[in-house]
């Protein structure tokens, strides 16, 4: 995680991620956001109790990361940091070595940076989810020193402190159970029912009993009372308090009850330091757990990084030479053999091959690939030799992105969450006021004068309450959920569109490279010129517009081997078509509003064009200097799997509906071979837009699915944009959810997933809450002895945890 | 976590040791029988 990078700049807003320890539940979560929102300079601020992360939006020019991490430790928590030793070259005086710390402090994220003259070492505190150590031997670079990591001793220091926490509570755990075993037995012999069993002597003595408790009470027990000293010195209250207050409720009482032997040499009654101990050890049991089943959560992330190739075979001075992948810079020449990984995304130089893209794309029949297309990294090269050519290296590529996209996702908030927060927020206290009423009712109405009594339903009360898992209800869900999406090549951008998009009725698709390949084909000519000389002029206007049609139909002039002139002037008129000038000549090509937007009479063509057009062929008429000169038509093909996942979201219950700038014969026989029963055709880019609104206007949940630039409008203006595609383009940045695979049956599978998600929230919060407000009374009334409530709470944890990881095994 | 476990062992082994060195001590002398044992609350 040391590479997560989550910066951004945006004029002078900068957003950073940083790893928080030290949070116990929603409450702690709530208020490092309230915090942080406080401060002068930040505009938003989202912590994620699940992942343990705080993202934070901020005025660059107004503050800095380190006021940021600053705030955090007021609060009572801690910012994870590491240290990174670097060998510094070219240092000539005590100037160069402030120039390189001041160099260094400037970096956002670099938190202290020291730099020692005499050793040529720079040692640098730093935020690693802020900046990189890449980044900042780019800096020492730009300043003109060399840089480079002390590798041996400081790499070591990188263990994820997630490991370390399980393996401290794990050891904190066997303590605090060895010595609350005893104790517990001492419990245990004292049931009507176990009279018959042996219970040593020592272990019933008030003086041995509070040795063994004590260790546990203060060295296990440390945790919740620093924990509560620092919620409540922020004014608030967490589970930490309710904790603290429980088991030193029934430590204190047990400790003056022990007192009171003093002299009088025997007997003790009612003693409760096995109730504090053995709450103690059932809360580290259940932190325990849920560390181990947080981590879990994160294993999508893991396996995404896993995918990419370690190291990379590279030419460079006509020399093989293989290197580290981040070693790799653009424009590199690379050789991949057949099994090896592609290193980075890049296009094939030499060679032909089948490549494996299924842990990208999804797609298990490996795609051909030859001289001139693009490969992405991590897929697998099954049977050439390539050479191929660095195009996209480190946060560029495809994979990257795919790591950043899932990561941010994991760690937003769904609006649902709201709730929970809410809740959690007020909790405490209120949790404390039921606590001491009950406290008092039980001493001074059920059983008056019985101290013990009412300090046992107290305790029991306090514990039973703990807003943990309200707390864990929907951020591991959003973790399971958004992290096996992705494994199924669907990336929703965070959490509020995995919740959105289940509520979604109708699904708009866009045509070409949507429903259909998006690859047409040149099929017809008719023209009363010499087709060559045609021909020549349509593809060398065409040449300059990027739209597939045209491609198509410069693709297909080209097969024909005709040449193709220069153009000297070319305007693209989006929805209409193209005008060019070609050897002096203007050419216009596009729609029948083309010509008419131009004057141009073909009211003899038409016929000609409509039988075209019901065979779902796209049309496209030529005229030459203002004067018709004949058409050309070409016809995209249905993706193979469109007509059954078309029908698979009618099954579900979609209105789905095509839309496409094409004329409406065109449209509507494409939508008829695709199942689409409802077509909005002769729709311009701009119209898109409007014609989702349309759609909401009437009260539909509307989905829009696209893949090109001019979708980019309605994907941004419906309520969940669907991008398709390997998610580089503007599509991806305007929709919600990319849809790595080409495949339609994503559609249905993200609005499968996001009910999935859903139902999976609602089952957490439904058991969070009802264990809190069942257990509550029960512990009132005295139904629930204070370590049962103990197991209850860690259990309610645990099993909200492991409830999300479900999401982890769903089938699409 | 080695650590943790035997510091918890040696602890307990030592509170116990020391109980059962004080009673013996404490007894031999006088012989007395009274003994210290806790009435434990019934859950």
């Amino acid at each position: 995680m040391s590479e997560k990078m989550a910066e951004k700049a945006a004029g002078n807003t900068a957003e950073n991620q940083f790893q928080i320890t030290g949070m116990t539940c929603a409450a702690c979560a709530t208020r490092i956001e309230k915090g942080l929102k406080k401060m002068e300079g930040v505009q938003e601020a989202n912590v994620n109790l699940a992942l343990e992360t705080a993202t934070v939006k901020y005025d660059a020019a107004a503050m800095s990361a380190l006021e940021i991490q600053k705030k955090v430790r007021d609060l009572g928590y801690d910012v994870v940091t590491e240290k990174q030793e670097l060998d510094i070259t070219g240092m000539t005086c005590a100037a160069c070595a402030t120039r390189i710390e001041k160099g260094l402090s400037k970096l956002d994220g670099v938190l202290n940076a020291n730099v020692n003259l005499a050793l040529e070492k720079a040692s640098v505190e730093y935020n690693p989810a802020a900046v990189s150590v890449k980044e900042m031997i780019q800096k020492v670079e730009n300043l003109g020193y060399g840089a480079i990591v002390k590798s041996d001793e400081t790499k070591q220091e990188t263990v994820d402190h997630r490991q370390k926490e399980i393996i401290k509570q794990q050891g904190k755990f066997i303590f605090s159970a060895i010595l609350s075993i005893p104790l517990l037995w001492a419990m245990v012999g004292h049931f009507s029912f176990t009279s018959s069993l042996y219970v040593p002597e020592a272990v019933m003595n008030p003086w041995v009993q509070m040795l063994l408790a004590t260790p546990v009470q203060f060295i296990i027990g440390k945790q919740f009372y620093v924990g509560a000293y620092k919620a409540l010195k922020n004014k608030s209250a967490n589970m930490d308090v309710l904790v603290a207050l429980g088991t030193s409720a029934a430590y204190f009482y047990s400790v003056y009850l022990t007192l009171q032997t003093i002299g009088k040499g025997t007997h003790s009654v009612g003693l409760y330091f096995e109730t504090s101990a053995v709450l103690i050890t059932l809360i580290i049991l259940g932190k325990l757990f849920e560390a181990r089943a947080k981590g879990r959560s994160s294993e999508a992330i893991k396996k995404l990084m896993g995918l990419q190739a370690k190291t990379a075979t590279v030419v460079r001075n006509g020399e093989e030479m293989t290197i580290p992948l981040e070693d790799v810079v653009n424009e590199d020449i690379l050789l991949v053999k057949p099994g090896e990984k592609i290193p980075v995304d890049g296009e094939i130089l030499e060679g032909t091959s089948a490549l494996d893209e299924s842990m990208i794309t999804g797609e298990s029949v490996p795609v051909d690939k030859t001289v001139g297309d693009t490969v992405i990294g991590a897929t697998i090269n099954k049977n050439g030799f390539l050479k191929m050519k660095a195009t996209k290296v480190g946060k560029e590529t495809a994979l990257a992105q795919i790591i950043k996209v899932v990561e941010e996702a994991q760690g937003s908030k769904a609006p649902i969450q709201r709730l929970a927060d809410s809740i959690s927020g007020v909790f405490v206290p209120i949790v404390v006021g039921i606590a001491m009423i009950t406290f008092l009712i039980w001493y001074i109405w059920v059983d008056p004068g019985n101290f013990a009594e009412a300090l046992e339903k107290l305790i029991a009360v306090l514990v039973i309450a703990c807003p943990c898992a309200l707390g864990l209800a929907t951020p591991t869900s959003i973790m399971a959920g958004s992290g096996r999406a992705a494994e199924y090549g669907i990336l929703f951008k965070g959490g509020e569109h995995l919740e959105m998009t289940h509520r979604i009725n109708t699904v708009i698709l866009d045509k070409t490279g949507t429903i259909t390949n998006g690859k047409p084909v040149l099929t017809d000519v008719v023209t009363d010129l010499a087709e060559a000389e045609f021909l020549s002029l349509v593809g060398s206007a065409e040449k300059q517009s990027e739209h597939p049609l045209a491609q198509a139909i410069v693709a297909g002039i080209k097969e024909r081997s005709i040449e193709l002139s220069e153009v000297s002037q070319f305007e693209n008129i989006p929805g209409y078509g193209i005008k060019a000038a070609v050897n002096g000549r203007e050419v216009l090509v596009g729609t029948r509003r083309l010509m008419k937007r131009f004057n141009v009479e073909i009211d003899g063509m038409l016929d000609v064009m409509e039988d075209l057009e019901k065979q779902g062929k796209t049309a496209m008429l030529t005229a030459v200097d203002g004067v018709y000169a004949g058409l050309v038509a070409v016809a995209d093909t249905i993706k193979e799997t469109s007509t059954e996942a078309i029908k698979r979201m009618k099954d579900m219950g979609l209105e789905v509906i095509m839309i496409t700038g094409d004329n409406q014969q065109t449209a509507t026989a494409i939508a008829k071979e695709a199942g689409v029963d409802s077509v909005i055709a002769e729709v311009l880019p701009e119209g898109k837009a409007e014609e989702v609104k349309k759609l909401q206007a009437q009260g539909k949940k509307v989905a829009m699915v696209g893949d090109g630039i001019n979708d980019a409008p309605a994907l941004a203006v419906a309520d969940i944009g669907m991008a398709i595609g390997t998610g580089t383009d503007v599509a991806m940045e305007a929709a919600d959810i990319t849809l790595i695979r080409g495949d339609l049956n994503s559609i249905a599978d993200s609005i499968l997933m996001s009910h999935k998600t859903i139902r999976n929230i609602k089952q957490n919060l439904f058991w969070a809450l009802a264990y809190n407000t069942i257990g509550i009374p029960i512990a009132a009334i005295g139904f629930l002895a204070p370590w049962l409530a103990g197991a209850a709470m860690a259990f309610s944890s645990v099993s909200v945890v492991l409830n999300a990881l479900r999401l982890q095994k769903v089938k699409l | 976590m080695k650590k943790w476990a035997l510091s918890a062992i040696v602890y307990l082994l030592v509170v116990v040791g020391v109980y059962y060195a004080y009673t013996g001590l404490a007894e031999s002398p006088t012989d007395s029988s009274g003994h210290t044992n806790t009435d434990q609350h019934e859950e």
